[in-house]
């Protein structure tokens, strides 16, 4: 029953939680430990999916021949072959998957750092903005070949026409925080994780939610060193139309205490530990030892 | 070089016709000190990047940009929105953008519809 409840586990974690977490606004409070519980979310179904195609084979044989009938032999062997080839394509292809976005990315990423370098000079100073032509206000940011800090920032020549200087400098540091930050780097593994996921059971939510709470945590950074009502005008401006905007703005009007936000983080990173270790331990743990013991009681 | 590739492409975009290596390097000895053959390999290194088109023209080869400036841009505004090259996820990017939008900028991007 093990392989049987791993593989439940993996399917409710990969499809039927992400919509439901995704709806929990108290991780908003607590952006930074909430991106934490999706990668652990996430993580845990795909260690539900390796334990249950570990298990699996095993207990099938057991099925078959009976408790006392699973002995080492060729029939347990065969199993044990076929739990390593199943975990094995499950590993690899995360890890084809991963190289190949990874490759992909950067070689896209790449090119269009150098069509920004063609079409307008980043601006002298440390920042590194490029302001492109375009009726729309748009901003948005390249990471660099290494490190955040060589990442360019975008915005386009109607955004720095609507938009007094103050709230063009906010949007300038809300996207050097998600370079400094490597965001790119954290939305690049779910995304892996997200195609890596068999269509049947993939969820948009979870690569949703992270995106929200990606920009809530940008949108903390830059107010260290910019204006919240600043930031706040701007988004106003910008993204008025935006429904995950709206919850932006109404998160900058309203911060969390730092008590509360420490406790609902701390609630975060237990509930991710417990997302990853009491499957692994309670499930798997006894189907390891029958299947010890039955394997040494010859 | 990079400071270089812009001047090029600046040069390539507002003549009204190809140019060939020449009237480029012309164009610009009148702001800076270049030699011909720099020029040359800046076209060349701007054609394999497909970011210039190449012509023979008798004996001469004369190069155009492979895209206008406003293309270009559309390009890169759809790279950072759609973050993907297939087109089903651009058309999708392009959605959500069209969602996005107030009621100004899409009579605004109508209007530029009906004119291209």
């Amino acid at each position: 029953m093990t392989g049987f409840a791993l593989a439940v586990l993996a399917v409710v974690l990969s499809c039927l939680v992400p919509p439901i977490l995704a709806r929990a606004r108290w991780i908003e409070r607590a952006p930074r430990a909430g991106v934490v519980l999706w990668q652990a979310v996430a993580i845990a179904a795909v260690l539900a999916a390796l334990g249950a195609v570990l298990a699996a084979p095993e207990e099938m044989l057991r099925t078959i021949q009976g408790d006392d009938g699973v002995r080492f032999g060729p029939a347990l062997f065969i199993a044990a072959a076929v739990a390593a080839v199943g975990a094995g394509i499950i590993i690899v292809r995360l890890a084809v998957i991963t190289v190949r976005l990874g490759l992909d990315t950067r070689r896209r990423r790449s090119r269009h750092r150098e069509l920004l370098d063609l079409l307008d000079r980043p601006s002298p100073d440390e920042r590194r903005v490029h302001v492109l032509a375009g009726p729309i206000p748009m901003a948005y940011c390249v990471p660099g070949r290494t490190g955040g800090e060589r990442g360019r920032v975008v915005l386009t020549d109607s955004t720095v026409a609507v938009l007094p200087q103050p709230q063009v400098d906010a949007v300038i540091e809300h996207e050097r925080a998600h370079l400094r930050a490597r965001h790119d780097l954290v939305r690049e593994a779910f995304t892996a994780l997200h195609i890596a996921f068999p269509r049947v059971v993939r969820s948009k939510a979870a690569l949703e939610a992270v995106d929200r709470l990606l920009e809530m945590l940008a949108d903390d950074a830059a107010l260290t060193r910019t204006d919240r009502t600043a930031l706040q005008q701007a988004l106003e401006t910008l993204s008025a139309a935006d429904a995950s905007a709206k919850a932006r703005r109404d998160r900058l009007q309203r911060p969390t205490s730092h008590g509360t936000r420490l406790a609902l983080s701390g609630a975060a990173y237990v509930m991710s530990l417990a997302v990853i270790v009491l499957p692994t331990a309670v499930l798997a743990a006894p189907w390891l030892l029958r299947a010890f013991e039955a394997a040494f009681s010859r | 070089m990079g400071e270089l590739e812009q001047a090029v492409m600046d040069k390539l975009w507002s003549a009204a016709s190809p140019m060939t290596v020449r009237e480029v390097h012309e164009s610009l000895s009148a702001e800076r000190t270049l030699a011909y053959t720099t020029v040359m390999t800046v076209l060349d290194r701007l054609a394999k990047k497909e970011l210039v088109s190449q012509e023979r023209d008798g004996r001469a080869f004369k190069y155009a940009p492979s895209q206008s400036r406003e293309h270009l841009t559309a390009g890169l505004m759809l790279d950072a929105l759609g973050q993907s090259d297939d087109p089903g996820a651009r058309m999708m990017a392009l959605q959500h953008f069209v969602g996005q939008m107030s009621p100004q900028e899409a009579a605004a991007i109508r209007a530029a519809l009906s004119d291209s």
